[in-house]
């Protein structure tokens, strides 16, 4: 049974998804039904090919479902026109990707320009950049700064715009313990600062001490839900 | 074991189908235009040049005002040369149809020399038969059967032939322009020919050289020698033409050639496009592959093995291009482009000859290019290790690109100029593309409209209304004594029977001639009104040879002798001590002002040296001026000698003394005619063009967008809407095709102007490079419909990409 906490933000019913006809075919999603609230810190785990992705893409309004409903916020996303999806993606959503995905002629400031543009009450540069670490690097271009670095400044591109929902795919995956560790502090602290609620995918089981929520996928069904009584801070976690 | 990346290939080449149709279509397109087009112009002039070994053609002609004696004839034997007769008749010539004025060069059925082609049909057997010309029968509709009115006479087509001697139907060869629609060459029996002649027979004799061979110096000298026989013999010679100054044999030949310099010169064009495009798309190739490269370097592939996989896909597709370009080469396009000359020209049957070098020059140098410029490009970025290929730091990131920019400006502003900039070297490629496709586009639109500018320019060139220039010093101004004296002395030698004239006539005839004064010029026969002679002035012309600026060839200069502060050439200046070149000669020739330019006689080997003060004219103004008093001087002429009148009213001369006449009208046929020849081509070269600049703009910008194609899939994820997409992005890219549009026209302009002039080295003549405002209009118009549809179809490419790709995308 899924459990709630507070106001669901998020709320996914009867979600599925399959990719190839006929024989071919593969279900990708059955059924997944999740709430999630308002400012929870949410970690969805699961093996590869467990439909981890799909659903942050669905959830992302980058791929359509095939039946169910996802509602965010006041949204039914789910019910949009591919137009209403990119206002649902500009007003509401902040991407992080396992590899950055920085333009890389664009100097850390202009990256994050790059969705601060796109906000009609964006976070102030500055104190991001700050609470980011990145103040000293802010005129330096991706390939002139660490792994760590480029991937608080996709996170800062991704809060800019001060969205509800933070969806974040392997944000770790390409970083080493250290770093994983920084970038998972920085989540943390973006979540306690800024109250939005962050999805993460992630194959890191130990990721699942800092969340509120703990999601688990498997051959595209939901198999756990599960609200974390212990929740440790992202400086204690090891693996 | 094969080589598992085989695998990839078909998949690889479905997913780059656009790169690698583009690159095959090229290849196609442009080795089955210029091959289809050279191969059938290699293979006529071949027909063309061997007609005087396989046809037996003449060295030269002459006519005579009577049948000439057979010890005249013989005399001219023994100089080393064969004569035959090749009498004819011009015979008026009607059928259903026919237009006013059709005339038939009747010839009896020919033997041996200047041989026959049958097209269709056959020699005239029957007296009631006769043999027409093939073109002239095509442009009239006539069949073998059809029935045809020769002087009169009712006859039937027996066959449809063309003359060795007549690839082009020029009925004179000092016309200017030819005629294949009411002039045509016939034959028929001996009997039907007797029956026919009228007594105005032209008594032509055509000669052939025991050393056909002979220099053309040598030849001249002989040609003199021939002349002076035959006067010595008493024979009067109305006509003599070598067969390279015949036109009627050596047009055709000329105007091929002419064409294949200008199919040569878009092939060169054609070719460094391709290297352009082929070097542009293996870094593309190398830049999209990079991390599979880099995957595969690392588990422990060889350079060469991945050199060898990724030159594959090109190999196929320049090979299958190649081989099909060639296959519609020779068979779709070989028979129109044939056709462009078999419509004009009467040339033998027309069979394909395999042209080695056409092979060459249009398949193997472009496949070459290919495979080479592949190489090269594989292996130089192969130099990269497996580390910079996964990080895809292969491409050299320049200090540019890592500038800093002003804060305060917009950031759209800023964004756009990281794109500019970032792009910088893809716009400088694009930038080459545009021009390299436009000069391809505009020398195929500007061809027309150029032509036609050459027509306006060469009528204005023309001094008077009328320029007679005469075969012999011939005064209009004369009394009527004068003018008696030489109408009985041209009766006297008109009669071939002097006892067919009354004697109290011969015997007045005989007076009056004898009061001739043999050290005066010529005198007129016919009168010309007071105000005719008043305004008609003398002028001297000589045409001379100086070498071209380009080439090794001399260009044939008219070198004019005029009256001081003449009323025709008034924008002539000259003096005495005083000459001017025109523009068009100063230009084509390099001709310097202040320096003395050697000119040859090229009959007699003379040369003169003529030092100029001043340049006139326009760019079609190919002669020199000069004083009619410094001419004579310079060339050794009698002092009263000059060669013709500049008139604005029609004069009445002796025919018998007049070479030619030349008006502003006939000098916009011969541009019609140049037109005719050189526009069909140019039409032709259009219709290979355009799609060649549509194939080129589209793999240039493919190539560009491309490369932003992963940048604007984050920026939908991220929620740009496409028309942010677009300012951010592709309105960087689209106002650089359009400056480059623009920009690039200068630089297009100076490199057709080289082209024209190169082109122009093998014509007699100057043809500036002109292009008439629409042209560049539609020239850019062109390139910018070509790009919208070439950006839309990418646009909509890019819009299909899966959103969630881009979030597995690396970087």
């Amino acid at each position: 049974m899924p459990l709630n906490r507070g106001d669901a933000y998020l709320e996914v019913h009867g979600l599925t998804k399959s990719y190839g006809e006929d024989e071919a075919r593969v279900e990708v999603l059955r059924g997944i039904d999740v709430s999630i609230a308002k400012g929870e810190i949410c970690v969805l785990l699961g093996p590869s090919g467990s439909g981890k992705s799909t659903f942050l893409n669905i959830v992302g309004g980058l791929e359509p479902a095939d039946e169910g409903s996802i509602r965010v916020g006041n949204s039914t996303i789910t019910d949009l026109a591919a137009n209403d999806l990119v206002e649902y993606r500009r007003r509401e959503l902040g991407f992080v990707f396992q590899f950055y995905n920085l333009v890389p002629d664009l100097t850390v400031t202009e990256n994050i320009e790059v969705c601060q543009y796109l906000s009609d009450d964006p976070l102030p540069m500055e104190g991001l950049l700050k609470s980011l670490g990145l103040w000293e690097h802010r005129r330096k271009f991706p390939h002139e700064i660490s792994g760590g670095q480029q991937q608080r400044c996709a996170i800062g591109r991704a809060l800019v715009k001060n969205p509800g929902l933070l969806l974040c795919d392997e944000p770790t995956g390409a970083l080493d313990y250290h770093t994983s560790k920084e970038i998972l502090e920085l989540m943390e602290q973006v979540n306690r600062e800024y109250g939005c609620t962050i999805v993460i995918v992630t194959h890191n089981d130990a990721i699942k001490h800092m969340a509120h929520r703990i999601l688990r996928l498997r051959d595209g069904e939901l198999v756990g839900d599960e609200l974390n009584e212990h929740i440790l801070p992202a400086r204690e976690l090891t693996w | 074991m094969s080589s598992p990346l085989r695998k990839r290939l078909p998949r690889e080449l479905k997913n780059n189908i656009g790169k690698y149709l583009g690159m095959f279509l090229l290849l196609t397109l442009a080795i089955a235009f210029t091959s289809g087009f050279l191969v059938a112009a290699s293979s006529i002039e071949l027909i063309g040049t061997s007609m005087r070994d396989d046809y037996n053609t003449e060295d030269g002609h002459f006519a005579t005002t009577f049948e000439a004696d057979e010890d005249s004839i013989e005399a001219v034997e023994a100089l080393g040369c064969e004569v035959e007769e090749q009498f004819y008749y011009d015979a008026p010539l009607a059928f259903d149809g026919s237009a006013d004025g059709t005339q038939a060069r009747t010839f009896v059925n020919r033997g041996e020399r200047n041989q026959v082609v049958y097209c269709e049909g056959c020699a005239p057997e029957a007296d009631d038969e006769i043999a027409l010309d093939r073109v002239f029968c095509q442009n009239n509709d006539l069949s073998v059967g059809d029935a045809v009115q020769l002087a009169g006479r009712d006859m039937r087509l027996s066959g449809i032939m063309t003359l060795s001697d007549y690839s082009c139907l020029f009925q004179n060869n000092a016309s200017f322009i030819f005629n294949a629609l009411s002039f045509t060459t016939a034959q028929v029996t001996q009997e039907a020919y007797d029956q026919i002649d009228q007594g105005s027979a032209i008594y032509s004799y055509t000669f052939f050289l025991d050393d056909r061979d002979m220099p053309l110096t040598d030849r001249t000298e002989f040609e003199k020698d021939m002349m002076e026989t035959l006067a010595d013999s008493g024979e009067i010679v109305t006509d003599f033409v070598d067969y390279e100054s015949n036109q009627a044999m050596a047009y055709a030949l000329d105007d091929i050639t002419g064409d294949q310099m200008m199919w040569q010169i878009l092939l060169g064009m054609l070719i460094v496009i391709m290297a352009f495009v082929f070097v542009v798309l293996t870094d593309a190739t190398i830049e999209a592959e990079s991390a599979v490269i880099g995957t595969l370097l690392a588990s422990g592939w060889r350079k060469r093995e991945l050199v060898a996989h990724y030159m594959t896909l090109p190999a196929i597709v320049g090979f299958a291009g190649a081989i099909l370009g060639n296959v519609i080469g020779y068979t779709l396009l070989v028979l129109p482009m044939q056709g462009l000359y078999y419509n004009s020209y009467g040339f033998p049957p027309y069979h394909t000859t395999f042209n080695p070098g056409v092979l060459v020059s249009t398949t193997i140098v472009p496949l070459v290019l290919l495979l080479v410029i592949t190489f090269v490009g594989l292996v130089r970025r192969m130099k990269a290790t497996p580390l910079q290929f996964l990080r895809r730091e292969i491409t050299h990131r320049s200090k540019r690109s890592s500038m800093q920019l002003p804060e305060r400006l917009r950031f759209v502003t800023r964004f756009r100029l990281r794109v500019f900039v970032r792009n910088l070297s893809h716009f400088a490629t694009l930038f080459f593309g545009i021009m390299f496709g436009s000069l391809l586009l505009l020398f195929g639109l500007a061809m027309m409209p150029l032509m036609n500018h050459f027509a306006d320019e060469s009528a204005k060139g023309v001094p008077a209304e009328h320029l007679y220039v005469l075969k012999t010093p011939m005064e209009i101004d004369v009394t009527d004594e004068q003018r008696e004296e030489y109408a009985a002395a041209e009766e006297l030698m008109l009669t071939q029977d002097l006892t067919d004239i009354d004697p109290a006539h011969l015997l007045t005839l005989y007076l009056r001639a004898s009061r001739i004064d043999e050290d005066d010029n010529v005198a007129n026969t016919l009168e010309n009104s007071d105000e005719a002679i008043e305004q008609a002035e003398k002028f001297a012309m000589a045409t001379l040879e100086t070498p071209r600026r380009f080439g090794d060839m001399s260009e044939e200069i008219a070198v004019y002798g005029i009256q001081p502060h003449s009323r025709y050439w008034s924008d002539v200046p000259v003096e005495d001590g005083k000459a001017c070149v025109g523009l068009g000669a100063q230009q084509k020739c390099g001709i310097k002002l202040g320096e003395a330019r050697a000119f040859t006689d090229k009959y007699t080997g003379d040369t003169y040296d003529i030092t100029f003060d001043e340049v006139v004219g326009n760019t079609t103004t190919m002669s020199v001026y000069m004083t009619i008093g410094d001419f004579n001087r310079l060339l050794g002429n009698e002092d009263d000698y000059f060669s013709g009148y500049a008139s604005d009213m029609p004069l009445a001369l002796n025919g018998r003394y007049v070479a030619t006449e030349i008006t502003p009208d006939q000098m916009k046929a011969v541009a019609v005619q140049m037109q005719d020849s050189m526009g069909t081509m140019a039409q032709s070269l259009l219709y290979a063009v355009v799609p060649l600049f549509l194939i080129l703009i589209y793999l240039l910008t493919k190539t560009v967008i491309d490369r932003s194609a992963r940048s604007i899939s984050y920026m939908k994820v991220f929620g740009y809407h496409d028309g942010e997409i677009s300012k951010l992005y592709i309105r960087s890219i689209t106002y650089t095709v359009l400056v480059s549009l623009v920009l690039c026209l200068p630089i297009i302009v100076g490199v057709i102007d080289v082209l024209v002039q190169l082109l122009m080295s093998r014509y007699s003549g100057n043809l500036e490079i002109w292009i008439a405002p629409q042209t560049y209009v539609i020239e850019v118009l062109v390139g910018a419909a070509t790009y919208a549809v070439v950006a839309f179809l990418h646009m909509r490419r890019i819009r299909k990409v899966p959103l969630a790709l881009a979030m597995k995308v690396q970087e």
